[in-house]
């Protein structure tokens, strides 16, 4: 089994425990007694998660790639049962971060709902038709819930998922059907929206959550070929260089790990016919994704630390002269005008997190398990990497929010 | 040490780079002769009434955490939508911009005299920023009128002037004490980190291992 499949497997197991001690540890819960008595069970039980992982995946018993992989099942079903628990602290849980992205992601696409968010403490939430699910509810009771449920749309998100800009765009699918565009594949409308972060999201939720005995590869391929398409496709006019490989490298990353995983575990790859150039084709109304230079301007500024709310203006050639020089006010102005920064679309700011997450975060993971003398110490120090990402991708979502309403009520008449 | 003009600011943003502040919505409306204006951001920490006497800094600093998240609750405001800051009220808010700066420069926060005139003030004691510092910067706001006051995130209630030092050798980020250095969110106090406590702490230990029990 590659190294790699196991890194990042627990890396992102790891970051599904980070994120729930960081609720359990809050002082907000700690304020309450019965929160506080709430976080000491489910702490214990991620400590039992933890302990798990360290004795069955972290020192194997065996060479044998599925020993390693299946205990790793088991976790995924365990943090499940830990966050069906969530909802028993009895805190109060912020939705504004999650529908401001929802708020942008209608101006970067257009022509979208504005669901209404609510929190779950179902990890397979996003599957869940929120309306349709009740009214399945009522009609089985023999009570008619009638017709009138337009205009109710609701989704319901995961806790964690929250909490964790990059695993917004798995709330992508459910906004495609709530618009109920029936004449695009879904898959091809979830991309278009969120760009290649969409399968990157997918395709890490689905090593954690998907049972040992369910092959992952199977309901990710469509996916994954339109993420393809679609990652390459800004840079097919100017050929396919090393900056637009780059921006298609979760892709390829992840459908790696995904054919990795379900060959090691004994699955056979099912042709798909929408493998490769059959994918669905894409189109062209989806949110703009960054070029290929300014994808890695971006990716320079997150690994520096700096928020990649924006994308910097190109400074005019004759600019220090012109500055040097300048003596009026009319002439100051006309030299600020064209140096307005460009709010990030929400495809480049995902797209960016998750090639920062590829080229930093599980590199950073891997180094903390080998430095670490237990899963516990490796988590330790892995957790202000993933705290830093996660305030800077928040910040950058928020900022360029803001920033976008300033600048159409600027421009536009 | 010298106040920046408007050109130098411009010069250490846009050619030099070496101060970073981001986003930067509309340098026209922004920029002044010696300042630039900053905005509100979105995330705020308000006070709240709590049944706590006080906060005793000389407990166990996971306590006293814990009793500041008593009377403390933070939000995120959508930018359609006001913080309401009533008269005689208190709170933590973030500038909406992202500021580092380089080891010799460093920022002096000012509120705006349109807010100064509706009773805001932006912070109460703490407008100085070292030079090295990186995150984003909390407005420590008060409502000293009589009126409540709408605050929308991205409105200019800030403004920023700048003062060139020799380089610091021990810029914000590398003291050896910082609390707030790398801060996105809000951050509440965090006094009762100061080690003056952790001294007071031990004496009153050893005082009080000498006390004859009953």
């Amino acid at each position: 089994m590659p190294r790699d499949l196991l890194t990042v497997t627990l890396c992102e197991l790891a970051e599904q425990i980070l994120a729930m001690r960081e609720v359990l540890t809050e002082p907000a819960v700690a304020t309450k007694p019965h929160a506080r008595a709430v976080a000491t069970l489910l702490g214990r039980g991620l400590d039992a998660v933890e302990g798990h992982l360290q004795r069955a995946a972290i020192v194997p018993d065996s060479d044998d790639p599925a020993a390693a992989l299946r205990p790793l099942d088991a976790c995924g079903r365990a943090l499940r049962g830990l966050h069906r628990r969530l909802g028993l602290l009895d805190k109060r849980w912020d939705t504004a971060p999650i529908d401001i992205f929802l708020r942008q992601l209608r101006e970067d696409a257009g022509g979208l709902p504005h669901p209404a968010v609510v929190l779950s403490d179902s990890f397979d939430a996003l599957d869940d038709d929120v309306a349709g699910a009740l009214r399945h509810d009522l009609d089985a009771t023999g009570i008619a819930a009638g017709a009138a449920w337009h205009g109710q749309a609701v989704i319901a998100v995961p806790r964690l998922v929250a909490t964790n800009p990059l695993a917004w765009p798995l709330l992508l699918p459910a906004l495609v059907r709530l618009r109920g565009d029936t004449a695009q594949d879904p898959a091809a409308a979830a991309v278009c929206l969120g760009g290649p972060a969409v399968f990157a999201a997918q395709a890490a939720q689905a090593l954690i959550m998907t049972p040992a005995g369910t092959p992952v590869w199977p309901a990710l391929s469509r996916l994954a070929a339109t993420a393809q398409r679609y990652a390459i496709h800004p840079a097919g006019d100017q050929g396919i260089g090393d900056d637009a490989l780059a921006a298609s490298e979760p892709v390829s990353l992840f459908v790696h790990l995904a054919l990795s995983r379900d060959s090691a575990l004994g699955f056979e790859r099912a042709p798909h016919a929408h493998e490769g150039a059959d994918a669905h084709p894409v189109s062209s109304a989806g949110a703009p994704l960054p070029s290929p230079s300014e994808a890695a301007a971006l990716l320079a500024k997150l690994a520096a630390g700096v928020p990649i709310n924006a994308v910097d203006p190109p400074l005019p050639p004759d600019f220090v002269q012109r500055l040097d020089a300048v003596d009026d006010p009319a002439g100051l102005y006309d030299l600020l005008e064209p140096l307005g920064e460009r709010p990030a679309t929400l495809p480049a700011i995902l797209g960016v997190g998750w090639l920062y997450k590829v080229r930093y975060s599980y590199p950073y993971f891997r180094e903390a398990l080998r430095s670490g003398p237990t899963l516990r110490a490796a988590l330790d120090a892995y957790r202000p990497h993933m705290i830093e990402r996660t305030e800077l991708l928040l910040q950058s979502i928020e900022a360029a929010h803001v920033q976008g309403i300033f600048l159409r009520g600027r421009l536009e008449p | 040490m010298s106040i920046l003009n408007e050109r130098q600011i411009l010069h250490r943003l846009m050619v030099a780079r070496d101060v970073v502040i981001t986003p930067i919505v509309d340098l026209a409306t922004q920029l002044g002769p010696t300042s630039l204006d900053v905005r509100l951001g979105t995330r705020f920490q308000a006070q709240k009434r709590s049944a706590l006497a006080y906060i005793e800094p000389l407990q166990d600093p996971e306590e006293v955490r814990r009793e500041i998240a008593e009377y403390t609750q933070d939000y995120t405001m959508r930018p359609t939508e006001p913080y309401v800051l009533h008269p005689g009220e208190f709170a933590l808010a973030n500038t909406l911009e992202f500021i580092r700066l380089p080891a010799d420069l460093a920022v002096r926060l000012e509120g705006r005299s349109s807010w100064g005139r509706v009773g805001l003030q932006i912070h109460s004691t703490a407008g100085f920023v070292d030079p090295g510092f990186s995150g984003t910067i909390t407005f420590e706001l008060s409502n000293i009128g009589k009126v409540p006051i709408p605050l929308y995130p991205g409105l200019r209630i800030g403004q920023l002037s700048f003062y060139t030092s020799e380089e610091s050798v021990i810029p914000y980020r590398s003291k050896r004490l910082t609390k707030y250095a790398g801060k996105i969110a809000p951050v509440g106090s965090a006094f009762y980190q100061d080690p003056e406590y952790r001294y007071i702490r031990r004496q009153k230990e050893r005082d009080d291992a000498g006390r004859p029990t009953l």
